[in-house]
């Protein structure tokens, strides 16, 4: 009688074993498929489900970005191609990260409140959520068939400009392996800096990860996730606002201020930001003191900086560069960074400097 | 004449005075009472025992100071008599009664006998003199009330269960006497949901109403005894009862509101496109989506912040061309479960907490062909702050619609870092 007992536990052991061994989260990447295999218990259902939650990074994106003056703005033009060897078509176009929440001039104001006066709330809203708009249509513009937007993060005190394809049935739904696409532009009157682009493919769920359970687990793996979820590539992006009234010195400070950023996502290396950082602190003292051959000697010191980096770019190139000047992902795995290191000094990064500076150099010289 | 006239009048005046005296003192000093259960009754018959016996008074049984009275029949003059029973032995009192002049009976109905073992608490008497609906009389123990409940405490409004947040209360029942707490007390707890309450425009007996985590305790030294009440996931007015048996003041109430707070209504008169369209359209409340066992009228709620981004949201669907901007339901007016067939469970399991609306594909002319639900859901998990997954639902038009969170931002919803 023991051992009939002991036999059936010994067999029912492993099954409750088992069990409980299912009743684990977990996300398992399956390289192959470039997918992640996750097991949860669904939220809404309480039900233990397997998932496949494929990666909208299988895309092969490069972006030709120019800059070019228009009276008292400057128009930032796009061009994203999709290399033939890409598996999934781009399907957004975000320049991200920009530093900056802009003011909206005439901003009509909200003055009821939606707590006691709501369909006043609901008109004046709207209203100011149409002048939104229009300063929107203003600023980024799309092209056919495709949608801009701009978005802010207030918290954060940042913008991106957001492309994705429209909601027509005759509007293409990205732009294919081995395609491109022209047209992207933004029209603002800051300065040139360096912003990154974030671009996704087009998957079948790109929701699949929303209705995973609100956990540290769940939390911590879709930052996980997503932190390898797209592709990014430095461009042009009015970054750095002109001081007004003007002061060329304030210029060189924001200048240097968002160089220091380069480091960070790999547009420069330590050795080259050490050398800038001195000949900014050359420049700025002397702006501010108006010693015109002094500036000329440091801008000079630091065009040479992105010569000797990049021996072919001319100042005809800093607004528009060569089709074979591309930008291109910037490495974001181990193994991507092995595979290509990074440059001492981006291309895009140098055409940064010598436009600006440029910039610095005329309103200098403009002074009599 | 006069003088014995006048000495009448003096004589009939002092006793008018004492009457009416005594019955104002009797009435004001008259005791408030309070009635409760003997804690067990003998049940005999009029052959109680099986032994025929004489009546006889007895000590050790207490008198009927009320009298016995019944509804119907003449007035019957009670009192209490003792019978013992010889084998095996034991004894019990009950209730004789008689008929005018008539002859008089056991009477062990209805209260049966009462025994001496069952013995109303100190300060308690016997007492039958309250009539039933049935014109019966129900033997209980009367005392004089001297302590009561003060209050029935505790917050007055709490979330439905699965809104997130607090979904528990704590009431406190506190009992005194002359101002001064009064521990030992027992006191009964109980809850009910008033009907149609919460937004729901429907009632029956299978509603959920919230329930008591016990639902009896003892006053503490301080006078007070706690009980939790727990919020079902139906929003509603409860009303918790505390009950004292031996108190003067029964039974005292507290109304708690099971709601989401602060949700707001979606402005039934939407602004206009340039070209005169509507921006939005309630189209639940419409002719076509009426019925179906849809009993809700109040299913547009939704908190300041998801409002705010909804039209947001409503903004970037018309910068795509999309034209009226079709919203079925978001959320009831307190909010907690939406069961939309009123039968107090699902579809429409979300819905709960005012951050949640269905947006129609068709209605309004303006679909959405099911190749560009991607491009819709990145285009608003990029560029906007909502949340769109596409939990293609299938109510019950069976028409797919975009459900979307208006505030969950979670998966999409980043900015460079």
């Amino acid at each position: 009688m023991r051992l009939i007992k002991f036999i059936q536990f010994a067999m029912m052991a492993p099954m409750l074993c088992i069990g409980l061994a299912q009743a684990q989260d977990s996300a398992v990447f399956d390289a192959q498929q470039n997918a992640w295999k996750l097991y949860y218990q669904d939220p809404e259902t309480a039900q233990w489900v397997n998932k496949m939650y494929v990666q909208q990074n299988a895309i092969k994106p490069s972006v030709k970005s120019a800059v070019q003056v228009s009276g008292s703005q400057y128009v930032y033009r796009y061009r994203v191609s999709n290399r033939r060897d890409a598996k999934q078509a781009i399907d957004l176009f975000r320049i991200w990260g920009i530093p900056l929440v802009y003011a909206i001039p005439n901003l009509p104001p909200v003055t009821a409140s939606i707590k006691t006066d709501n369909d006043k709330w609901t008109q004046q809203n709207w209203v100011q959520l149409t002048a939104k708009r229009n300063f929107e249509s203003s600023v980024v513009k799309a092209p056919k068939g495709w949608s801009a937007g701009l978005r802010v993060d207030e918290k954060d005190g940042q913008t991106s400009f957001v492309w994705t394809p429209g909601l027509k049935d005759s509007d293409p739904d990205g732009i294919f392996p081995g395609k491109k696409q022209d047209g992207f532009m933004v029209i603002r009157p800051e300065l040139p800096g360096i912003a990154r682009a974030k671009l996704t493919g087009s998957t079948e769920e790109p929701w699949g990860l929303d209705n995973l359970p609100n956990t540290p687990y769940w939390n911590q793996k879709i930052d996980e996730i997503q932190d390898l979820d797209y592709v990014l590539v430095p461009v042009l992006a009015p970054v750095i606002p002109v001081p007004n009234p003007y002061n060329g010195a304030e210029l060189a400070r924001r200048l240097k201020t968002h160089v220091q950023t380069w480091l960070k996502y790999g547009h420069i290396n330590a050795d080259v930001l050490t050398r800038l950082n001195r000949q900014f602190d050359v420049l700025i003292p002397a702006l501010e003191i108006n010693n015109k051959q002094s500036v000329r000697a440091t801008v000079v010191a630091i065009r040479k900086e992105c010569a000797d980096r990049h021996q072919d770019l001319g100042d005809d190139k800093v607004e528009e560069d060569d089709d074979e000047h591309e930008s291109a992902a910037l490495p974001r795995t181990t193994l991507q960074r092995s595979a290509a290191p990074a440059l001492p000094l981006d291309r895009v990064a140098a055409r940064v400097l010598m436009f600006d500076l440029r910039y610095l150099m005329d309103r200098m010289d403009s002074v009599h | 004449m006069n003088i014995f006239r006048l000495h009448r009048f003096c004589i009939r005046a002092f006793f008018a005075f004492v009457t009416i005296f005594l019955t104002v003192f009797t009435v004001s000093a008259q005791a408030q009472y309070i009635y409760v259960e003997p804690t067990q009754y003998l049940q005999v018959d009029s052959n109680w025992g099986g032994i025929s016996r004489p009546a006889s008074a007895e000590i050790g049984c207490q008198s009927i100071a009320e009298g016995y009275t019944k509804a119907a029949g003449p007035p019957y003059i009670g009192r209490v008599q003792k019978l013992t029973h010889p084998s095996p032995t034991y004894w019990g009192c009950y209730l004789d009664r008689s008929s005018g002049d008539g002859i008089w009976y056991h009477d062990a109905d209805p209260d049966g006998a009462i025994r001496q073992q069952n013995e109303c608490q100190p300060g308690f008497v016997f007492d039958t003199s309250i009539i039933n609906s049935d014109g019966s009389t129900h033997l209980r123990c009367r005392g004089l009330a001297s302590y009561q409940i003060v209050g029935l405490s505790g917050p007055s409004e709490v979330r439905p269960a699965g809104t997130g947040g607090n979904t528990t209360v704590d009431l406190t029942a506190k009992v005194a006497q002359g101002g001064n707490p009064k521990a030992g007390v027992v006191v009964s707890f109980s809850v009910d949901v008033i009907a149609n309450s919460g937004g729901h425009e429907h009632n029956d007996s299978n509603r959920p109403k919230g329930t008591l985590i016990g639902t009896q305790g003892t006053t503490d030294a301080n006078g007070e005894v706690q009980v939790t009440f727990k919020a079902p996931e139906i929003a509603g007015i409860h009303t918790i009862k505390a009950t004292c048996a031996t108190c003067s003041n029964n039974p005292v109430t507290k109304e708690v509101q099971v709601r989401v707070p602060d949700l707001l209504p979606i402005s039934p008169n939407p602004p206009r496109n340039v070209d005169g369209t509507f921006v939005y359209a309630l189209t639940s409340v419409d002719k076509i989506h009426q019925g179906n066992g849809r009993y809700h009228h109040n299913q547009y709620y939704l908190t300041e912040q998801s409002q705010i981004n909804l039209q947001s949201m409503i903004a970037a669907f018309a910068a795509e061309g999309w034209g009226t901007v079709a919203l079925n339901d978001a959320s009831l007016y307190w909010g907690g479960r939406y069961d939309i067939t009123s039968n107090w469970g699902a579809p429409h399991a979300a819905h709960r907490e005012g951050r949640e609306i269905d947006i129609s594909f068709t209605r309004a002319q303006n679909p959405v062909s099911v190749a560009k639900q991607k491009i819709f859901y990145k285009k608003f998990c990029e560029s906007k702050t909502v949340q769109v997954p596409f939990s293609i639902l299938h109510h019950y038009v069976l028409v797919p619609h975009f459900h979307v969170f208006l505030e969950k931002q979670t998966a999409c919803f980043k900015s460079e870092h």
